[in-house]
Protein backbone atom coordinates (compact mmCIF):
# COMPACT_ATOMS: atom_id res chain seq x y z
CA UNK A 1 0.00 0.00 0.00
CA UNK A 2 1.34 3.38 -0.68
CA UNK A 3 0.84 6.52 0.81
CA UNK A 4 -1.43 8.81 -0.90
CA UNK A 5 0.50 12.07 -2.58
CA UNK A 6 0.62 14.77 -0.37
CA UNK A 7 -1.31 17.91 -1.82
CA UNK A 8 1.04 20.47 -2.96
CA UNK A 9 2.18 23.41 -0.41
CA UNK A 10 0.47 26.51 -1.82
CA UNK A 11 3.35 28.75 -0.20
CA UNK A 12 5.70 26.60 -2.85
CA UNK A 13 4.47 28.97 -5.47
CA UNK A 14 6.32 31.66 -3.72
CA UNK A 15 9.45 32.43 -4.86
CA UNK A 16 11.63 31.77 -1.87
CA UNK A 17 12.92 34.29 1.20
CA UNK A 18 15.73 36.09 0.53
CA UNK A 19 15.51 36.16 -3.23
CA UNK A 20 17.62 38.10 -5.13
CA UNK A 21 18.29 38.88 -8.90
CA UNK A 22 20.61 36.12 -9.66
CA UNK A 23 20.65 35.48 -13.28
CA UNK A 24 21.49 31.62 -14.00
CA UNK A 25 22.93 29.92 -17.36
CA UNK A 26 21.58 31.45 -20.37
CA UNK A 27 22.26 31.06 -23.86
CA UNK A 28 25.23 32.64 -25.47
CA UNK A 29 23.44 35.15 -27.53
CA UNK A 30 21.81 36.74 -24.42
CA UNK A 31 23.04 39.98 -23.72
CA UNK A 32 23.24 39.72 -19.58
CA UNK A 33 24.03 43.41 -18.02
CA UNK A 34 22.03 45.24 -15.77
CA UNK A 35 19.96 42.90 -13.62
CA UNK A 36 22.90 40.49 -11.82
CA UNK A 37 22.44 41.27 -8.52
CA UNK A 38 20.34 44.29 -8.68
CA UNK A 39 17.48 44.35 -5.74
CA UNK A 40 13.63 44.45 -6.44
CA UNK A 41 11.81 47.37 -7.20
CA UNK A 42 8.32 47.12 -6.34
CA UNK A 43 5.19 49.21 -6.98
CA UNK A 44 5.36 50.52 -3.64
CA UNK A 45 8.37 53.30 -4.46
CA UNK A 46 9.27 54.62 -7.18
CA UNK A 47 9.23 58.34 -9.00
CA UNK A 48 5.68 58.51 -10.40
CA UNK A 49 2.41 57.63 -9.69
CA UNK A 50 1.16 54.01 -9.57
CA UNK A 51 -0.72 52.56 -12.75
CA UNK A 52 -2.71 49.85 -13.43
CA UNK A 53 -3.22 48.64 -16.49
CA UNK A 54 -5.20 45.76 -17.64
CA UNK A 55 -4.95 43.98 -21.03
CA UNK A 56 -7.00 40.99 -21.95
CA UNK A 57 -7.24 38.37 -25.02
CA UNK A 58 -10.28 36.49 -25.35
CA UNK A 59 -9.73 32.75 -27.07
CA UNK A 60 -11.95 32.44 -30.24
CA UNK A 61 -12.98 28.93 -31.36
CA UNK A 62 -11.89 27.08 -28.47
CA UNK A 63 -12.49 27.18 -24.89
CA UNK A 64 -9.25 25.77 -23.57
CA UNK A 65 -9.50 25.47 -19.28
CA UNK A 66 -8.01 28.50 -17.76
CA UNK A 67 -5.62 25.97 -15.93
CA UNK A 68 -4.46 25.07 -19.40
CA UNK A 69 -3.73 28.37 -21.04
CA UNK A 70 -1.82 29.92 -17.65
CA UNK A 71 0.22 26.21 -18.04
CA UNK A 72 1.38 26.41 -21.53
CA UNK A 73 1.77 30.45 -20.82
CA UNK A 74 4.32 29.55 -18.43
CA UNK A 75 6.17 26.67 -20.29
CA UNK A 76 6.31 28.80 -23.48
CA UNK A 77 6.31 32.10 -22.16
CA UNK A 78 9.60 33.03 -24.24
CA UNK A 79 7.98 32.37 -27.36
CA UNK A 80 5.36 34.44 -27.33
CA UNK A 81 7.57 38.33 -27.42
CA UNK A 82 7.27 40.18 -30.48
CA UNK A 83 10.09 40.03 -33.15
CA UNK A 84 12.78 41.73 -32.17
CA UNK A 85 12.63 40.82 -28.53
CA UNK A 86 13.94 38.13 -26.36
CA UNK A 87 13.08 35.99 -22.91
CA UNK A 88 15.93 34.10 -21.39
CA UNK A 89 15.58 32.61 -18.37
CA UNK A 90 17.69 29.16 -17.17
CA UNK A 91 15.25 26.29 -18.02
CA UNK A 92 12.86 28.80 -20.03
CA UNK A 93 10.03 27.91 -17.66
CA UNK A 94 8.54 30.39 -15.27
CA UNK A 95 9.01 28.99 -12.11
CA UNK A 96 9.13 30.79 -9.12
CA UNK A 97 11.92 32.66 -7.88
CA UNK A 98 13.42 32.20 -11.51
CA UNK A 99 15.46 35.47 -12.98
CA UNK A 100 14.61 36.32 -16.63
CA UNK A 101 16.70 38.88 -18.84
CA UNK A 102 15.12 40.30 -21.46
CA UNK A 103 16.84 41.98 -24.40
CA UNK A 104 14.34 44.45 -25.84
CA UNK A 105 14.29 46.31 -29.01
CA UNK A 106 12.40 49.42 -28.42
CA UNK A 107 13.84 50.81 -31.71
CA UNK A 108 15.41 49.52 -34.86
CA UNK A 109 19.13 49.16 -33.74
CA UNK A 110 18.31 50.03 -30.18
CA UNK A 111 18.47 47.23 -27.53
CA UNK A 112 17.45 47.57 -23.89
CA UNK A 113 18.50 44.71 -21.51
CA UNK A 114 16.58 43.98 -18.54
CA UNK A 115 15.24 42.10 -16.05
CA UNK A 116 12.90 40.27 -13.92
CA UNK A 117 11.51 37.89 -11.13
CA UNK A 118 9.28 35.41 -11.09
CA UNK A 119 7.19 36.67 -7.29
CA UNK A 120 4.36 33.99 -7.98
CA UNK A 121 3.53 30.87 -9.95
CA UNK A 122 1.25 28.45 -9.86
CA UNK A 123 -1.74 26.79 -12.04
CA UNK A 124 -3.98 29.94 -11.56
CA UNK A 125 -1.84 33.15 -11.97
CA UNK A 126 2.05 34.18 -11.98
CA UNK A 127 3.46 37.04 -11.42
CA UNK A 128 6.83 39.13 -12.10
CA UNK A 129 8.90 41.96 -10.10
CA UNK A 130 11.20 44.20 -11.94
CA UNK A 131 15.08 45.13 -10.74
CA UNK A 132 15.63 48.13 -9.84
CA UNK A 133 17.02 50.32 -12.79
CA UNK A 134 14.27 48.81 -14.96
CA UNK A 135 11.84 51.74 -16.71
CA UNK A 136 9.61 51.26 -14.33
CA UNK A 137 8.90 49.32 -10.40
CA UNK A 138 6.16 47.23 -10.53
CA UNK A 139 4.50 43.76 -10.66
CA UNK A 140 2.67 41.95 -13.28
CA UNK A 141 0.34 39.43 -12.97
CA UNK A 142 -0.59 37.05 -15.69
CA UNK A 143 -3.86 35.16 -15.37
CA UNK A 144 -6.81 33.14 -17.47
CA UNK A 145 -10.55 32.74 -16.52
CA UNK A 146 -13.82 31.86 -18.25
CA UNK A 147 -16.14 34.69 -18.80
CA UNK A 148 -19.36 34.06 -17.20
CA UNK A 149 -21.44 35.63 -19.53
CA UNK A 150 -19.76 34.15 -22.86
CA UNK A 151 -18.18 31.41 -21.15
CA UNK A 152 -15.42 31.96 -23.62
CA UNK A 153 -11.73 31.67 -22.03
CA UNK A 154 -10.16 35.18 -21.50
CA UNK A 155 -6.30 35.48 -20.61
CA UNK A 156 -5.36 38.47 -19.10
CA UNK A 157 -2.25 40.70 -18.11
CA UNK A 158 -2.28 43.47 -14.97
CA UNK A 159 0.08 45.21 -14.00
CA UNK A 160 1.01 47.89 -11.18
CA UNK A 161 3.64 49.92 -12.24
CA UNK A 162 5.58 53.21 -10.87
CA UNK A 163 7.47 55.11 -13.12
CA UNK A 164 11.65 55.53 -12.13
CA UNK A 165 11.79 58.51 -13.49
CA UNK A 166 10.47 61.48 -15.14
CA UNK A 167 10.42 60.42 -19.03
CA UNK A 168 8.85 57.07 -18.28
CA UNK A 169 6.45 58.98 -16.26
CA UNK A 170 5.55 61.19 -19.16
CA UNK A 171 5.84 58.80 -21.54
CA UNK A 172 3.48 57.07 -19.53
CA UNK A 173 0.79 59.58 -19.13
CA UNK A 174 0.95 59.54 -22.68
CA UNK A 175 0.20 56.31 -23.83
CA UNK A 176 3.80 54.97 -24.47
CA UNK A 177 2.70 51.52 -23.01
CA UNK A 178 2.55 49.90 -26.58
CA UNK A 179 5.17 48.10 -27.00
CA UNK A 180 4.41 46.61 -23.78
CA UNK A 181 0.90 46.12 -24.65
CA UNK A 182 2.20 44.03 -28.08
CA UNK A 183 3.15 41.11 -25.59
CA UNK A 184 0.73 38.59 -26.05
CA UNK A 185 -0.32 39.44 -29.56
CA UNK A 186 1.32 36.34 -31.52
CA UNK A 187 -0.80 33.17 -31.05
CA UNK A 188 -0.31 30.75 -28.55
CA UNK A 189 0.54 26.91 -29.70
CA UNK A 190 -2.40 25.79 -28.08
CA UNK A 191 -4.81 28.35 -29.75
CA UNK A 192 -3.07 28.65 -33.67
CA UNK A 193 -4.53 32.36 -34.98
CA UNK A 194 -6.83 32.80 -32.39
CA UNK A 195 -5.72 34.03 -29.49
CA UNK A 196 -6.24 37.93 -29.83
CA UNK A 197 -9.19 38.30 -31.20
CA UNK A 198 -10.22 40.81 -28.36
CA UNK A 199 -7.55 43.28 -26.33
CA UNK A 200 -8.52 46.06 -24.08
CA UNK A 201 -6.89 47.66 -21.94
CA UNK A 202 -7.87 50.11 -18.92
CA UNK A 203 -5.74 52.28 -16.88
CA UNK A 204 -5.97 54.02 -13.46
CA UNK A 205 -3.49 56.18 -12.14
CA UNK A 206 -3.47 56.10 -8.58
CA UNK A 207 -1.41 59.05 -7.55
CA UNK A 208 -0.26 58.84 -3.82
CA UNK A 209 -1.03 62.37 -3.07
CA UNK A 210 -3.76 62.94 -5.91
CA UNK A 211 -6.32 62.25 -8.18
CA UNK A 212 -7.39 58.82 -9.20
CA UNK A 213 -8.13 59.20 -12.62
CA UNK A 214 -9.10 56.68 -15.27
CA UNK A 215 -9.81 55.90 -19.00
CA UNK A 216 -11.05 52.58 -20.93
CA UNK A 217 -9.90 52.91 -24.54
CA UNK A 218 -10.04 50.05 -27.16
CA UNK A 219 -7.65 48.87 -28.96
CA UNK A 220 -7.79 47.07 -31.55
CA UNK A 221 -6.59 43.87 -31.90
CA UNK A 222 -3.77 42.17 -33.19
CA UNK A 223 -4.71 38.51 -34.09
CA UNK A 224 -2.35 36.94 -36.74
CA UNK B 1 -13.28 32.44 -11.53
CA UNK B 2 -11.66 32.77 -8.55
CA UNK B 3 -14.33 32.04 -5.67
CA UNK B 4 -14.12 34.38 -2.56
CA UNK B 5 -13.62 32.94 0.42
CA UNK B 6 -12.61 36.07 2.72
CA UNK B 7 -14.48 37.34 5.49
CA UNK B 8 -13.22 40.41 7.00
CA UNK B 9 -14.21 42.32 10.35
CA UNK B 10 -14.04 46.02 10.74
CA UNK B 11 -13.62 47.06 14.89
CA UNK B 12 -12.73 50.62 15.98
CA UNK B 13 -10.07 50.10 18.82
CA UNK B 14 -9.66 54.31 19.79
CA UNK B 15 -10.73 57.37 17.93
CA UNK B 16 -7.80 57.32 15.95
CA UNK B 17 -7.70 53.42 15.01
CA UNK B 18 -9.28 51.04 13.27
CA UNK B 19 -8.66 47.33 12.40
CA UNK B 20 -9.52 44.80 10.15
CA UNK B 21 -9.33 41.22 10.90
CA UNK B 22 -8.66 39.32 7.82
CA UNK B 23 -10.28 35.62 8.06
CA UNK B 24 -10.09 33.09 4.53
CA UNK B 25 -7.87 33.66 1.05
CA UNK B 26 -6.92 37.23 -0.30
CA UNK B 27 -6.64 36.70 -3.83
CA UNK B 28 -8.55 38.56 -6.83
CA UNK B 29 -11.76 37.42 -5.95
CA UNK B 30 -11.28 39.54 -2.22
CA UNK B 31 -11.04 43.00 -3.94
CA UNK B 32 -14.76 44.57 -3.58
CA UNK B 33 -14.78 43.33 0.12
CA UNK B 34 -11.41 44.31 0.89
CA UNK B 35 -12.57 47.74 -0.44
CA UNK B 36 -15.83 47.50 1.34
CA UNK B 37 -14.00 46.90 4.44
CA UNK B 38 -11.08 49.69 4.24
CA UNK B 39 -14.48 52.39 3.57
CA UNK B 40 -15.94 51.29 6.54
CA UNK B 41 -12.51 51.15 8.46
CA UNK B 42 -11.33 54.66 7.55
CA UNK B 43 -13.92 56.97 9.25
CA UNK B 44 -13.77 60.21 10.05
CA UNK B 45 -10.60 61.05 12.48
CA UNK B 46 -8.84 57.71 11.45
CA UNK B 47 -4.91 58.01 11.24
CA UNK B 48 -4.21 54.60 10.85
CA UNK B 49 -5.76 51.30 10.03
CA UNK B 50 -3.67 47.70 11.21
CA UNK B 51 -4.45 44.88 8.71
CA UNK B 52 -4.81 41.37 11.20
CA UNK B 53 -3.78 38.61 9.69
CA UNK B 54 -3.88 36.40 12.40
CA UNK B 55 -6.65 34.42 10.90
CA UNK B 56 -5.31 34.70 7.01
CA UNK B 57 -5.36 31.02 5.54
CA UNK B 58 -3.62 32.40 1.93
CA UNK B 59 -2.71 35.03 -0.15
CA UNK B 60 -1.63 34.80 -3.47
CA UNK B 61 0.20 37.33 -5.37
CA UNK B 62 -3.49 39.45 -6.98
CA UNK B 63 -3.73 39.57 -3.09
CA UNK B 64 -0.63 41.48 -2.82
CA UNK B 65 -1.59 43.56 -5.76
CA UNK B 66 -4.96 44.52 -3.22
CA UNK B 67 -2.37 45.37 -0.69
CA UNK B 68 -0.54 48.12 -3.01
CA UNK B 69 -4.02 49.48 -4.18
CA UNK B 70 -5.05 49.80 -0.33
CA UNK B 71 -2.16 51.58 0.62
CA UNK B 72 -2.56 54.17 -1.98
CA UNK B 73 -5.87 54.57 -0.71
CA UNK B 74 -4.15 55.24 2.45
CA UNK B 75 -1.66 57.78 1.47
CA UNK B 76 -4.15 59.84 -0.13
CA UNK B 77 -6.35 59.91 2.51
CA UNK B 78 -2.96 60.74 5.05
CA UNK B 79 -3.66 57.46 6.74
CA UNK B 80 -0.93 54.79 7.86
CA UNK B 81 -1.33 51.25 7.07
CA UNK B 82 0.17 48.16 9.46
CA UNK B 83 0.71 44.55 9.61
CA UNK B 84 -0.39 42.55 12.27
CA UNK B 85 0.19 38.47 12.62
CA UNK B 86 1.59 37.60 9.54
CA UNK B 87 3.09 34.37 9.61
CA UNK B 88 6.94 34.20 8.89
CA UNK B 89 6.34 33.56 5.01
CA UNK B 90 4.34 36.36 4.68
CA UNK B 91 6.71 38.48 5.90
CA UNK B 92 9.08 37.32 4.16
CA UNK B 93 6.92 38.15 0.84
CA UNK B 94 6.50 41.40 2.35
CA UNK B 95 10.40 41.59 2.33
CA UNK B 96 10.81 40.61 -1.12
CA UNK B 97 7.74 42.93 -2.40
CA UNK B 98 8.95 45.93 -0.26
CA UNK B 99 5.84 46.14 0.60
CA UNK B 100 7.42 46.01 4.31
CA UNK B 101 8.61 49.51 3.43
CA UNK B 102 5.24 51.17 3.08
CA UNK B 103 3.09 49.14 5.54
CA UNK B 104 4.79 48.90 9.18
CA UNK B 105 4.37 45.10 10.37
CA UNK B 106 3.67 44.28 13.73
CA UNK B 107 3.56 40.76 15.77
CA UNK B 108 0.65 41.71 17.62
CA UNK B 109 -2.67 44.40 17.38
CA UNK B 110 -2.04 45.89 20.55
CA UNK B 111 2.03 46.70 19.39
CA UNK B 112 0.52 48.05 15.97
CA UNK B 113 -1.91 49.98 17.74
CA UNK B 114 0.79 52.36 19.93
CA UNK B 115 3.75 52.44 17.10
Amino acid sequence: MTNPTPPPDRDDAWAKAGSQFNVGTLPKDAININVQGKRVAGPVKGFGALWQKTYTARFVGTKPDPNTVIREWRAHFGDFWPKGNRFFTEGSRVDPGAVAVLNLSPAPGATVVTGIMVLFADDEQFTFLTPEGHMFGGMITFTARVDEETSDTIAEIQALIRANDPFIELAMALGGTMQRTSIGRRPSPISPGILAQQQHRRRRKSASTGVCAGRKPAISSAAR
Amino acid sequence: MVKSTIALTVRKINAQTSVIDIKGDVNAAADAALADAYAQASGQGIRTVILNFSGMDYMNSSGIGLLVTLLVRAQRQKQHLRACGLSEHYQEIFNLTRLNEAIGIFADEAAAAVA
